[in-house]
């Protein structure tokens, strides 16, 4: 690659790639402890209380796995792009060290939280699980605050290359903040319902457990699978919310999203198509009219801006309308396949008959396609920012290190993070298995659901 | 004052952590010895739990590179070996030890992995070792004045967290720490 920052950028990619999927499971895993250990308390489900448990063993091996990845992520943070830590933290900085603080609170709770439960009973201990969600969720929303701020930045001047006039708050509450946030976090949240809702789909799939599990199982897959639908509705209103904040914040990444190339009111929508440079029209589209006018303003006279207010070298690569459509085709599974799974279980029980296996299988593949639509996600905003490391601040190339050795030695980490992928793949794995056999033990003993 | 309290809050945590650390690579190369394999401790590691250590590291080094940010384009240059280094093998020392402990079956004996795990602690310290060096190195070599302006901001939860996390450490590690969970 002649240009470095571009290797640079991979080989960050790669690593965020990797990481994000450890951190979701940081954030998500956390509420799905509160909210089973609670029923389970309320309802004095001993079984319940038992997969409340393994999921926390399941929370420790991905921490485990979430320190080795973000330990190097933090390496590379500081030490393949010096220019942009160097502006960024005076101004947002603070965020980051924050995040530590959270992830401390985190880390030392759910170490604490494991220890007791044969120690601490009842609300006692689920009150244990509540730092844990509070240092993983906290976790998350300061470190996408920074994101934000880099798409967004506010809260200073600039004299001489260097922030000036700093208001902290300016910087942390800029406009894309609450939507860049409760997107992310709540998209979280459903990718870990969706995959747990997944997990046990498949073990009602194979037909290895007995009647008693099997109707566990099902409880579970059930109660997760209205719960994501829950999340789903949130993460969709949250979605279009972002469509509005970037038509005001952020339009030039609006506009390449939708291939709009020239500023009008009554802007119609997209779907699929790419951009003809020369003719400067979009080709082999669905175009629905209006549509994008009234995504970002509620109203078909709402002025979208086009690319053409902004420097051609300023453009985000237009891939991300690609990428952007099918994010949201996926998203769209991912409401289609709880609402479709719940009703067919709901028909099929009046019928007194069992789910499919196909119906099953859908389930099964939504965890997936949630981890992918967040890693679709973050390639849309970071894409979506280029050339910019700060937007109207910081190109990428000026943020990039002028140490070259740090990028070659660098390219060992993603070979390490597939192994250490694969071997935590595994592990967890081999957990699991052990863990049923004990669980189908633990219901042999209670016979309660 | 405040430099000094910015200073401390990046090696408070480190020297925490390396002690820690120094910790499990002495268990991990006691595992090595055939009177600690042949005594009911062979098994032994630190407990799962004492992986939260870990967090002290990243939180140190966060602290130094927004703390110290002026330094970065120096870090960059003349530290990125020992960094990257320790990284490297702060990697392999976790993909060894979710192995040992989470993929096969701990209680057989494996002497290559266990030579293999108890290589990876040594040689991470001394990277850590070096990394440190190199980086105190850089600080007096290149006298820099750390962002003061946000301890106000970064010192105050220090106290909240440890309020917080006391109750917890005090109870988890006055309990027994030679098995995992």
């Amino acid at each position: 690659m002649s240009d470095p920052s571009v290797a640079g950028r991979v080989l960050m990619g790669d690593s965020l790639g990797f990481h994000i999927i450890f951190a979701t499971f940081g954030v998500g895993i956390p509420l799905l402890l509160l909210i089973g250990e609670f029923i389970a308390i309320k309802t004095n489900n001993q079984r319940l209380l038992a997969t409340v448990k393994s999921w926390s063993f399941i929370a420790a091996i991905l921490v485990v796995a979430g320190v080795i990845s973000g330990t190097i992520i933090g390496m590379q943070f500081a030490l393949l792009w010096p220019n942009f830590t160097k502006f960024l933290s005076p101004v947002i900085g603070i965020m980051l060290v924050l995040e530590g603080y959270f992830f401390l609170l985190e880390a030392i709770f759910l170490a604490f939280y494991i220890f007791t439960w044969d120690r601490i009973k009842g609300f006692k201990h689920w009150l244990i699980g509540l730092p844990i969600m509070i240092g993983g969720t906290g976790s998350a929303i300061y470190i996408t605050v920074v994101n934000s701020w880099m798409n967004v930045p506010r809260g200073f001047d600039v004299a001489n290359g260097k922030a000036i006039n700093i208001d902290r708050w300016a910087a942390i509450f800029n406009p894309a903040m609450f939507h860049e946030v409760g997107h992310s976090v709540f998209a979280y949240y459903l990718a870990v319902a969706l995959t747990f809702a997944g997990v046990y789909s498949w073990i009602l799939f194979r037909k290895r457990a007995n009647e008693h599990d099997k109707k566990h199982y099902t409880y579970l897959v059930q109660r997760l699978l209205i719960l994501s639908l829950g999340l789903v509705v949130i993460v969709m209103v949250l979605g279009d919310y972002s469509a509005k904040t970037l038509h005001t914040t952020e339009p030039r990444k609006l506009a390449a999203i939708e291939l709009r190339t020239d500023t009008r009111a009554q802007a119609p929508l997209y779907i699929g198509g790419h951009l003809n440079e020369q003719t400067g029209k979009v080709e082999g589209a669905i175009e629905i009219p209006y549509a994008l006018s009234i995504l970002a303003g509620n109203s078909p006279d709402t002025v979208v801006k086009g690319l053409n207010e902004f420097k051609k070298d300023q453009w985000p690569p237009l891939v991300i309308h690609t990428i952007f459509d099918i994010k949201i085709g996926l998203a769209m599974l991912l409401l289609i396949i709880p609402a479709g799974v719940l009703a067919l279980w709901w028909w099929l029980r009046r019928k007194q008959r069992q789910l499919p296996g196909w119906s099953l299988w859908a389930v099964i593949v939504a965890g997936p396609i949630a981890m992918l639509v967040i890693e679709l996600g973050w390639m849309l905003t970071e894409l979506g920012r280029q050339p910019f490391a700060i937007v109207g601040y910081m190109t990428t190339k000026q943020a990039f290190t002028t140490s070259h050795g740090a990028l070659t030695i660098g390219y060992i980490f993603p070979a390490l993070y597939v192994v250490l992928f694969i071997v935590t793949g595994t592990a967890l794995a081999v957990y699991a298995k052990k863990r049923r056999q004990l669980q189908a033990n633990i219901a042999k003993e209670t016979k309660t659901l | 004052m405040s430099i000094l309290l910015a200073y401390l809050i990046i090696l408070t945590p480190l020297i925490a952590y390396l002690a820690a650390f120094s910790y499990e690579t002495v268990l991990s190369c006691a595992r090595l010895s055939r009177s600690y394999q042949r005594s009911h401790r062979y098994q032994g590691y630190a407990h799962a739990t004492w992986e939260i250590t870990h967090t002290l590291l990243i939180f140190s080094f966060t602290g130094f590179f927004v703390l110290f940010s002026p330094l970065a384009e120096q870090l960059s240059e003349r530290a990125y070996v020992p960094l990257f280094l320790a990284g490297a093998l702060f990697a392999i020392r976790g993909v060894i030890y979710l192995y040992m402990f989470y993929v096969v079956d701990d209680k057989k004996t494996r002497p290559f992995w266990d030579w293999l795990f108890a290589l990876s602690h040594v040689s991470l310290l001394a990277a850590l070792v070096w990394a440190v060096f190199t980086v105190v190195k850089l600080v007096i070599d290149v006298p820099t004045t750390p962002l003061v302006e946000l301890l106000p901001i970064v010192a105050p939860p220090i106290v909240l967290v440890l309020i917080i996390s006391a109750i917890p450490l005090l109870r988890l590690y006055f309990t027994s720490n030679t098995n995992k969970s």
